[in-house]
């Protein structure tokens, strides 16, 4: 967006909000607005209603304990141009209060439960403020800057116990229906049963657990319950040097380590201001392309696995293998693979690198048919995806989901394309959309977006011998001390808008590391893509999200 | 058409007759014939499972077992050994009667299907004039067994599954009798053996006389409800693994769970081997001068044992209906199909009875 327009936004909106709002210009461009708590929610909405913010791409918190104010972070989206703006409202350390913002953006719902949940902050009107990741009876909030985890008291119960106590039928809100609605089945007694897919299931991917209230096979509610996988990311990152948090980040997603990896390097290099040399950033792209590649030839496998077919996901190994290979060629890993590095990456390709990958860049266009011989084309599989599951634009944007499964719906949101980072804008590559927004969307876009790779790896290889021999790594001081403030990038990563929030107090370690997960906030429309549907049905629309958990609980 | 002599049942106890009382000789001969159908289960399943996994995992780009015996031969054995050492588990709460006996009950049921297999000429261990009605009756007698093990596991998803087993069965078992009709029709008989002796010779010296060249129909129809029937892939939805955990089987361990699975095969080779019988011409077959006696035997087997690896060629390459989905394919593809085969049989019943074919190509 340019300057001007952004001047003139500000202007017009100082004007429109008076008292109250303090407005500001970033560095890159973003406008940001301080408002006072009682002002957040009228603000909030006359940016969604009136200046077209209509995504809530983020909403998180920092801890100033030194101001005694915790700090609410509210990022606002404007898919088409594409526009971004950040409100802020700095609230009493003593008493955080501040009005919910799910009236305005229903995404907030599980994004303001996690600030409850880690600094205490309070939603008054949020239609269910419970923890997020902490388990129910954990005293304190962690993520403020006097948290001392030693002053701790173990827990009474069994965490797992309280959990699993509390999560039952009552507290999860899940109401069978009443006889006297008509769906009895005659003797008093209510028709609809209450099944828990999850925390251990075959196609949870991972620890979702899924609370289903069945009708037969037909489902009537859901309600899903995250945190299973909580590591604690965010606060550990507080606790390493920037250097450190690095390897973390490999454990978010960890199908795309690549990736994340990419979105934090890219952060914290906005953020102290260093310049990547041109090769290294080829580099750069090159692998994040084929760990885009990697996380969506297992979701494709996936998918078929979940509706009953075992082969083809055989064969997206066969592939996984050789991208894994190559992973390991250059660092030594292969699915954590810490390749990145704050100004660069850890080493220069080895020379047998190149050949192999353009081995795989030869075989892979032919292996990608024959998935769609044995997948795509089968008459039973298009008949469990085809028009199962409606994803409309409008529901896309209300949960503020990304990635693949927001292009099903036809909006065309790229961040390679929209708001380019890296070296993307030289890249001549497509951004596939759906139409119908229904499984077989989610399921063909990764199909198109892998062909979509494969063609930016080619150009990025031609690129890199353009480019030459030269230096991988930026100079930067062993003992990184960036500048006091905040920086947000944001990347496509496979699963969708993959964003890094990092505060810096100028000091050695994060102040604040925030990570945006897509797929936690896609996850929250998971029960109204699935009403009505059958059970068969919610395994194929899940597996669509492509869930990893490891990201979802962090 | 010889009549005699095809049926071991009469002759052997004839035979034992010789040396014990009557009513022992039937006792001897109903024993014998429990224990060999248990050997041959026995046996095939261990050969089956082997084949299921090379079969599937060259399929799948894998190599299938390799490490134990040559080509892996003994993993079956393994399996076996470690299903038998495992600590046989019973939940709290379940239904001990029922949860016991489901097992049994689906072997049984399976096991029964053997007693009517014209494995050979003279190689039937009960040739029953209602052998094709006896075989329907115990093939659907599996799905109890699911049934109560589903219901009786004290757990949700068992219980789906065994719902989800009888609306299958209930909901398949129509077409498939209506098209097992058209191969009734054409022999004139419910006896196996009988239907089997009715496709001897060739048609114009070299089309042999089975079935499946007047019933291709019927063949099709029959093959896939056998799949339904045994809820193999696409049918796999009493367990569908990605759904119900294990479905029916969820909370089954050790050697019952084995038991399940043992009956899964023999089900699999048994609706194959009645395929076989009804449709490819049983033990017809070229029969050579060495060891006379054994090839028919041979032939049928080849002939299961192939239709068998359609099976799993078909579960490594297919994927599960929605329930919903199946239900629709059984209740409107699939018995109007069926119904249209009985007119078609019907209609080749009239012609070959009037003869004009045997005038037409003087056979």
């Amino acid at each position: 967006m340019k300057t001007k327009d952004v001047e003139k936004k500000k202007a017009a909106l100082s004007r429109r909000f008076s008292e109250g709002v303090t407005l500001d210009l970033h560095r890159d461009g973003v406008l940001e607005a301080v408002a006072v708590p009682e002002k957040v929610e009228e603000v909030l909405r006359t940016l969604k209603d009136d200046y077209d913010f209509h995504q809530l791409h983020d909403l998180t918190a920092v801890d100033y304990i030194k101001d005694n104010q915790i700090t609410v972070v509210y990022r606002l989206m404007n898919l088409d141009k594409p526009d971004m703006m950040v409100v802020k409202a700095p609230l009493d350390r003593g008493q955080p209060e501040v009005a919910t913002a799910t009236g305005v953006y229903p995404a907030a719902n599980w994004l303001e439960r996690e600030v409850y949940d880690y600094y205490g902050v309070r939603f008054t009107g949020h239609p269910n403020l419970t923890r997020m990741m902490m388990w129910e009876g954990f005293e304190g909030h962690p993520f403020r800057k006097d948290f001392d985890a030693h002053d701790q008291a173990p827990p009474e119960r069994d965490p797992f116990e309280t959990t699993y106590l509390d999560f039952s039928q009552g507290a999860l809100q899940l109401t069978p229906t009443s006889p006297d609605g008509g769906n009895g089945n005659g003797n008093g007694s209510p028709r609809t049963f209450l099944l828990n897919f999850g925390p251990q299931h075959p196609s949870m991917h991972g620890v979702f657990r899924a609370a289903v209230e069945l009708d037969g096979e037909t489902i009537v509610d859901l309600r899903p319950v995250v945190g299973y996988l909580h590591r604690g990311l965010e606060k550990i990152a507080e606790n390493r040097t920037w250097a450190q948090v690095l390897p973390y980040t490999d454990r978010t997603d960890y199908l795309a380590a690549m990736n994340n990896n990419h979105v934090y390097v890219l952060a914290v290099e906005k953020l102290a201001g260093i310049e990547v040399p041109l090769r290294a950033e080829i580099i750069r792209v090159i692998m994040t392309e084929l760990g885009r590649i990697h996380s969506h030839l297992m979701a494709i496998g996936c998918i078929g696995m979940d509706c009953g077919a075992l082969t083809p996901m055989f064969y997206a190994w066969r592939e996984r293998e050789t991208i894994y290979d190559l992973f390991e060629m250059v660092c030594g890993g292969r699915l954590l693979t810490t390749y990145f590095r704050i100004g660069g990456v850890a080493r220069d390709l080895p020379d047998e690198f190149l050949p192999r990958l353009q081995k795989f860049l030869k075989a892979m266009p032919g292996h990608i048919e024959q998935y769609n011989r044995i997948l795509s084309g089968n008459e039973i599989f298009l008949k469990r995806l085809k028009k199962v599951a409606h994803l409309t634009r409008e529901m896309a944007l209300k949960y503020s989901m990304t990635g693949p499964m927001l292009r099903s719906t036809g909006v065309k949101y790229d961040v390679r394309k929209s708001d380019p980072y890296s070296l993307y804008s030289k890249f001549d590559f497509k951004v596939p959309l759906g139409k119908n927004g229904d499984a077989w969307d989610f399921y063909w876009l990764r199909i198109l977006e892998m062909w979509q790779s494969l063609r930016i790896v080619e150009q990025a290889l031609n690129y890199l011998e353009e480019a030459g021999p030269g230096p991988v790594q930026a100079k930067v001081s062993k003992v990184l001390k960036p500048p006091a403030g905040e920086a947000y990038v944001h990347i496509e990563s496979p699963k969708g808008d993959l964003g890094c929030y990092l505060v810096s107090d100028g000091g050695t370690n994060p102040y604040r590391f925030r990570w945006r997960p897509p797929l936690f906030i896609n996850l929250q429309s998971l029960p109204e893509l699935v009403r009505g549907w059958k059970i068969a049905d919610f395994i194929a629309i899940f597996a669509g999200y492509d869930a990893v958990m490891g990201e979802v609980d962090r | 058409m010889p009549e005699k002599g095809l049926n071991a049942y009469p002759a052997v106890v004839e035979w034992l007759g010789g040396f014990v009382p009557n009513w022992l000789a039937e006792v001897l001969y109903r024993v014998g014939a429990g224990v060999l159908i248990c050997i041959l289960i026995a046996t095939l399943a261990l050969v089956l499972v082997w084949m299921l996994r090379k079969v599937i995992g060259h399929m799948q780009c894998r190599l299938g077992p390799r490490v134990t015996g040559p080509f892996g031969l003994l993993q079956t054995a393994a399996d076996a050994l470690k299903l038998l050492q495992k600590e046989d588990i019973i939940p709290a709460n379940v239904d001990k009667l029922l949860f016991i006996l489901a097992p049994y009950v689906t072997f049984f049921s399976t096991g029964m299907i053997f007693m009517v297999l014209p494995l050979s000429p003279t190689w039937i261990l009960n040739d029953l004039d209602v052998g094709v009605l006896f075989f329907v009756a115990f093939g659907s007698l599996a799905s109890f067994g699911l049934l109560m093990g589903g219901f009786s596991s004290y757990n949700k998803y068992s219980m789906v599954g065994g719902m989800r087993s009888v609306a299958q069965v209930v909901s398949y078992e129509v077409p498939m009798v209506l098209a097992l009709l058209g191969a009734v029709m054409l022999a004139g008989s419910l006896s196996t053996q009988q239907i089997v002796l009715q496709q001897e010779g060739l048609w114009l010296g070299f089309i042999p006389k089975w079935f499946i060249f007047l019933q291709p129909l019927g063949f099709a129809i029959y093959f896939l409800c056998g799949l339904a029937e045994t809820s193999q892939t696409p049918f796999d939805l009493p367990e569908g693994e990605s759904e119900l955990g294990a479905g029916f089987n969820t909370e089954y361990s050790g050697m019952r769970w084995g038991l399940f699975f043992l009956a899964e095969f023999a089900n699999a080779f048994a609706i194959s081997a009645m395929a076989t019988t009804l449709f490819l011409g049983g033990w017809h077959g070229p029969v050579f001068s060495f060891l006379p006696w054994l090839w028919p035997f041979v032939w049928f087997m080849a002939k299961a044992v192939a239709l068998t690896f359609c099976m799993m060629w078909i579960r490594s390459t297919w994927l599960r209906f929605r329930i919903d989905q199946m239900m629709d394919f059984g209740w409107k593809v699939l018995v109007p199909l069926s119904l249209l085969n009985i007119f078609i049989s019907a209609g080749e019943v009239a012609i070959i009875r009037s003869g004009i074919i045997a005038r037409l190509i003087g056979g």
